[in-house]
C-alpha cells in the first residue's frame, strides 16, 4: 500500500483515524497504530509481514538482554549480524552471487528474491534502536507492542524518514494529540501528496520516455530534459513521501524531524548532504562514521572513514554497481570540496555556487538513475551532443517542451518560496523589521530540523497576538490562511482525480 | 475558540472529501438513490468504455497472490463519485500546462495530457492521434499483410476485387503531427509497404486538403461522416458498375444530439464543439436485412426513427456511430430482388457501417463480412456464396490484424 493510492486515502486512513481517536486509552491507541501498521505492511507483503514481526521480536529480545546481561558486546554483535544478514540476504544475495560467479567462476545460485518493502528502512531503525540501547542512550523498551509500533509505524515504514527511537521514546506514552497538530499534520500530508502525485508523477512520464528511447533517439535536448525531469521526480517523490510521513505522524501526536530541507538551493555538495535525506546521512554519521573515529584521526584514516560511509550509502540504495559508483562519486566530490576547491567555491558569486551544485547533483542522479552501464554511456554521449540536438526525433516529438511550464513550477516548489512569503507576511503583519533576514534566521537554515510549528496556522495567529498586530492585518493573515487551506483542499481533490485516472504512479524509493 | 471551530471545519472538509467515496458506496448499497450526475451507484463508464470492477472475493489465496488487494484498489478507484469528470479534470489540468508550453514555442498542436498518444489541434478544434514512428517491424508487417491479400486474390481470379484506401486519422498525411514528426507511418508509408504491393486495384480515398478532411471525418471520432461514405460508394460503384447510377439521396438530416467520439474518450479531451450525427435517411423499399443469420429491420442499419423520436441517449460519450448506424457484426446480408446486378461482398471493419445500404440499390445481394467477428475463413465463404465483386474496405489498423489475416489464409 502506498500513501498515494485509493485504498490508503479513501479507506485505510479514514478508518485508522476513526478507530484511533475512538479509543481513549493511550496503550490501546498504540496497539491500534501497531495493528494498523501491520495491516498496512501486510497489504503489500502478505508473506513478508512475518519477517518484519520476526525482526521486531528479535530486536525486542536482544535489547532487553543487552541491557540486563554482562556480555553486551557479543549480544550487540549477534543482533546486528542478524539484522544485517536478513537485509543482506534479501537485498544483496543476487548481486553478490552474480559478482562472485563472474570473478571467481563459482556457481552460486541467484535466488532472485523479491525485496520485502521497506526492509532497508526498518532494518536501519532497528539497528539505531539496538545501538542506542547498547550505548545506554535509551532504555530498552519492555513492551514488545510499543517497540513493534515504533519499528512498524506505517507513516515511516516504507520510505522513511529513519526515525531514531530516542526522538519518539517519550512520545510513545506521553504524546498529546490535539486538533492543532492534527490540522498541521493534515496540511503537511496534503502538501506531500501533491508533490508526489501532481509533480513527481507528471515529470516521471518524461523521464521514463527519454530513458526508454535511449540516448541516440533523443539527442542533447532530450537527454538533459529527461535528466532534469528525473531530478525533479526523485526529489518530489521522496520529499513528498517524507512530508506525508511527518504529517501523518503529527496527526497521531508524533513529532518527527525534518528529512529534506530544500536541498536544491544548496551552494555546495557538502551543504546538499545536510539538506537531502537528513535521517539517512545522520544515521551513517552517528552509527558508522563516528564509531570509526570520524575526523578525529589522521588524514588517511579520515578519508578511509568517509569512503566506508559513502560506499555503504551507495550500497544501501541498491544492489547494483551504479549505486556504488554514485556513492563513490559523492565521496570524490566531497573530498575535493574539502581539500581542493571548497574555499574558492565559497568566495564565488552565489549563482555560480548554485550552478556548480546543481550540475554535480544532476550528474550524480544520472549515475543513480540508470543501472545498465551501456545505457548510461549512451545517455552520457547524448548529453554531450554525440547524437545531435534531438537525436532521431524532432524537437516536437521529444515533447520535452510540454513540460517547460511544469519545470518552472517544480523549480519554484524546490525553493523555500512558501516559507519566504510566510516570513514576509508575518513581518508585515507584526510590524517587525526584517533585520535578521529570511535566509539568516529562518527555515532553510541547515540546522533547523524540528517540525514543530510546520504548517501550524495557530502558531502564526499566536505570533500576531503576541505582537499586538492591528486587527486589519490579522484579518489579512486569517484570510490568507483560509485561502491557502482552500488551495490545499483543491490540491487534494486534484490528487484524487489523478489517482482515479490510474495514471503513471511509480514510486522510486518503494524498492528500498 | 474561533481557531478551534476553523480547525474542526478544515478537518471536516478534508475528511469529507476522503470519505465521500466509501460513504457514497455504502449508502448506495443501502438503497439510497443519488442523482445521476454524482456517478454514485453507476455500474459502467461510457468514457472508459467498460464496466466497473466488482468487489473482489476475499480468500487466503487471493491475499497471498495480491489479487484481492489489486482488485480492491481497482474497485475503490471505480467507486469514486463523478469519476469520469475526475479523470477529465485531471487531463484538463495537465493540458493547461501543456498548452502553455505549446504557446511558448508557437505550436498549435499539443498532447492532450502528459504521455498522451493524442493531440489537440487548437486551430481546427480537432483531435488527432500522434503518428507512429516508422520502424522496420512495422514495414515488414504491412508487407506480409499485402502478400496475404494478394495470395487470396490469386486464388479467386474470377472475382473482381478492389481495395478502398481509407484516410484514417492515425495514418493520414493531413494529420498535423505529420509535419512535426520524423519518419512516421503515414499515407506514403502505407502506399509503399502495402497498397503498391497488392495484386489488384486500389482506389485512393485520401483527402486532398484539410478542408476536405474536416467534412469527411468526425473531429472526435476516427470514423468518416456519411458524406465521405457516400463518396466512397460512388467511387466503388463507378469502378465495379460504371453504367449504374448511384442511389439518389434525400435531404441530409442532422440531429441535435451532440457526442464526443472514441478519439475524444481516448484523448480525455472534449473539443470546444462536439460532433453530431448526420445522415441521408435512405431506406430502400423491399430490401431484406439479415444480421448474423437472423432477420432484422432495415432500421437496424440506420436508426433514424430513434433519433427522430428524441429517444437517443443524452450521454455525451455515447457511441453514436454504433447507436445510430450499427455496431460491428460478423455478417450482414442485404437482399434486393429489384436491383439489377449480382452479388457484392464487402469485407470491412466499422467503416462500412454507415454505407452498405447504399450498395443494396445496385446489387441483388450485398454481404458485409467483418473478419474480426465472423469466425469464418474467407475462402470458405466464397465457396458457399456466389460472389461477383469483392470490396475490401478497412482502416489501417485492421490491415494487419491477426484475425483478419488468419481468415484470409487458405481454408484447410
Amino acid at each position: 500500500m502506498v500513501f498515494s493510492s485509493s485504498v490508503f486515502l479513501l479507506f485505510f486512513l479514514p478508518v485508522t483515524v476513526a478507530v484511533y481517536f475512538a479509543v481513549a486509552n493511550r496503550g490501546f491507541r498504540n496497539v491500534v497504530l501497531l495493528l494498523a501498521s501491520l495491516v498496512f505492511y501486510a497489504w503489500g507483503e502478505p508473506v513478508y509481514v512475518v519477517l518484519m514481526i520476526v525482526s521486531i521480536a528479535l530486536n525486542w529480545l536482544f535489547a532487553i538482554l543487552i541491557e540486563t546481561r554482562s556480555f553486551k558486546g557479543a549480544l550487540l554483535f549477534a543482533d546486528l549480524a542478524a539484522n544485517l544478514a536478513i537485509l543482506g540476504f534479501f537485498k544483496y544475495e543476487g548481486f553478490i552471487a552474480q559478482n562472485l560467479n563472474a570473478v571467481l567462476a563459482t556457481s552460486i545460485p541467484d535466488l532472485d528474491l523479491p525485496l520485502p518493502i521497506g526492509i532497508s528502512f526498518y532494518t536501519l531503525q532497528a539497528v539505531s534502536y539496538i545501538v542506542d540501547v547498547y550505548r545506554g542512550q535509551v532504555p530498552a523498551q519492555r513492551n514488545p507492542l510499543y517497540l513493534g509500533m515504533y519499528i512498524a509505524m506505517f507513516p515511516q515504514l516504507v520510505a522513511g524518514p529513519i526515525v531514531r527511537y530516542s526522538t519518539i521514546r517519550d512520545q510513545i506514552l506521553n504524546r498529546r494529540e490535539n486538533i492543532r497538530d492534527f490540522c498541521a499534520g493534515l496540511r503537511l500530508f496534503i502538501v506531500g501528496l501533491a508533490k508526489k502525485v501532481l509533480l513527481a508523477n507528471a515529470v516521471a512520464v518524461l523521464a521514463a520516455q527519454m530513458l526508454d528511447a535511449g540516448g541516440s533517439q533523443i539527442g542533447v535536448i532530450g537527454a538533459w530534459a529527461g535528466l532534469l525531469a528525473y531530478t525533479f521526480q526523485i526529489y518530489f517523490d521522496f520529499s513528498g513521501y517524507s512530508d506525508m510521513a511527518i504529517g501523518l505522524g503529527k496527526m497521531f501526536g508524533f513529532q518527527y524531524l525534518r528529512n529534506f530541507n530544500y536541498p536544491y538551493i544548496s551552494k555546495s555538495i557538502t551543504e546538499f548532504w545536510r539538506r537531502w535525506h537528513i535521517s539517512l546521512s545522520s544515521f551513517f554519521r552517528d552509527y558508522v562514521y563516528i564509531p570509526l573515529g570520524g575526523n578525529r584521526v589522521c588524514r588517511f584514516r579520515w578519508i578511509l572513514n568517509l569512503s566506508v560511509v559513502w560506499v555503504l550509502t551507495g550500497v544501501w540504495h541498491g544492489a547494483a554497481w551504479n549505486y556504488v559508483l554514485w556513492g563513490v562519486f559523492y565521496l570524490a566530490v566531497l573530498l575535493l570540496e574539502k581539500f581542493v576547491w571548497g574555499t574558492a567555491l565559497a568566495k564565488m558569486p552565489s549563482f555560480v555556487q548554485h550552478l556548480y551544485t546543481v550540475l554535480v547533483f544532476m550528474f550524480a542522479w544520472l549515475l543513480f538513475w540508470i543501472e545498465d552501464m551501456a545505457a548510461m554511456g549512451e545517455y552520457l554521449l547524448a548529453m554531450v551532443g554525440m547524437f545531435g540536438l534531438t537525436g532521431a526525433q524532432t524537437f516536437w516529438q521529444l515533447s520535452a517542451w510540454c513540460y517547460l511550464p511544469l519545470f518552472c513550477v517544480c523549480a519554484m516548489a524546490s525553493a523555500p518560496l512558501v516559507p519566504w512569503v510566510r516570513f514576509k507576511v508575518m513581518a508585515w503583519a507584526t510590524g517587525a523589521s526584517d533585520k535578521r533576514g529570511f535566509m539568516r534566521g529562518d527555515l532553510p537554515a541547515v540546522k533547523r530540523l524540528e517540525t514543530v510549528g510546520l504548517c501550524d496556522s495557530d502558531a502564526l495567529l499566536e505570533k500576531l497576538d503576541e505582537a499586538g498586530a492591528p486587527s486589519g492585518r490579522r484579518i489579512v493573515v486569517r484570510m490568507t490562511i483560509a485561502s491557502i487551506d482552500l488551495i490545499l483542499l483543491a490540491m487534494l481533490i486534484l490528487c484524487i482525480c489523478s489517482i482515479a485516472t490510474g495514471s503513471f504512479n511509480p514510486f522510486i524509493y518503494f524498492r528500498f | 475558540m474561533g481557531n478551534r471551530i476553523y480547525n474542526h471545519l478544515f478537518i471536516l472538509l478534508v475528511f469529507g472529501v476522503l470519505c465521500a467515496t466509501p460513504a457514497g458506496k455504502l449508502l448506495s448499497v443501502a438503497g439510497v438513490e443519488f442523482p445521476s450526475w454524482t456517478g454514485i451507484g453507476e455500474q459502467s463508464s461510457l468514457l472508459e468504455g467498460r464496466t466497473y470492477a466488482d468487489l473482489p472475493d476475499l480468500s487466503v489465496e487471493a491475499v497471498e497472490d495480491a489479487s484481492f488487494q489489486n482488485g480492491f484498489e481497482e474497485y475503490l478507484s471505480d467507486t469514486i463519485p463523478m469519476r469520469d469528470e475526475a479523470v477529465l479534470l485531471n487531463a484538463a489540468v495537465q493540458r493547461c500546462g501543456i498548452a502553455a508550453g505549446a504557446a511558448m514555442f508557437g505550436y498549435r498542436v499539443y498532447p492532450t495530457f502528459y504521455g498522451s498518444g493524442y493531440v489537440y489541434d487548437a486551430a481546427s478544434d480537432r483531435l488527432w492521434p500522434t503518428l507512429r514512428p516508422e520502424t522496420q517491424e512495422e514495414a515488414e508487417s504491412f508487407e506480409r499483410s499485402a502478400a496475404v491479400f494478394t495470395a487470396f486474390s490469386e486464388r479467386h481470379p474470377d472475382v473482381r476485387m478492389l481495395f478502398y484506401q481509407v484516410d484514417r486519422s492515425l495514418t493520414s498525411s493531413l494529420n498535423p503531427t505529420h509535419a512535426l514528426t520524423a519518419s512516421s507511418v503515414d499515407t506514403g508509408f502505407l502506399v509503399e509497404h502495402f497498397y503498391d504491393r497488392l495484386g489488384f486495384d486500389v482506389i485512393d480515398g485520401t483527402c486532398s486538403d484539410p478542408t476536405c478532411y474536416d467534412a469527411a471525418y468526425f473531429k472526435t471520432d476516427h470514423h468518416w461522416t456519411v458524406d465521405e461514405a457516400y463518396t466512397c460508394y460512388q467511387r466503388v460503384l463507378g469502378w465495379f458498375l460504371p453504367d449504374e447510377s448511384p442511389v439518389e439521396l434525400p435531404d441530409k438530416e442532422q440531429w441535435d444530439v451532440p457526442f464526443y467520439g472514441a478519439v475524444s474518450r481516448l484523448a480525455l479531451c472534449m473539443t470546444a464543439e462536439p460532433d453530431f450525427i448526420a445522415d441521408y435517411p435512405v431506406l430502400l423499399d423491399g430490401i431484406e436485412v439479415f444480421i448474423d443469420g437472423e432477420k432484422a429491420s432495415a432500421f437496424a442499419l440506420a436508426d433514424w426513427p430513434l433519433y427522430d423520436s428524441g429517444a437517443a441517449s443524452d450521454e455525451l460519450f455515447a457511441n453514436r456511430y454504433a447507436e445510430y448506424f450499427h455496431t460491428d457484426y460478423g455478417l450482414i446480408e442485404l437482399r434486393n430482388e429489384t436491383a439489377s446486378s449480382g452479388t457484392l461482398l464487402v469485407v470491412a471493419d466499422s467503416y462500412s457501417n454507415n454505407m452498405e445500404r447504399f450498395f443494396a440499390a445496385n446489387y441483388q445481394r450485398v454481404y458485409v463480412l467483418d473478419l474480426r467477428h465472423a469466425g469464418i475463413a474467407l475462402d470458405s465463404f466464397m465457396e458457399s456464396h456466389k460472389v461477383d465483386d469483392l470490396l475490401f474496405l478497412m482502416g489501417s489498423t485492421t490491415l494487419t490484424a491477426d484475425s483478419v489475416l488468419d481468415a484470409l489464409e487458405p481454408a484447410i
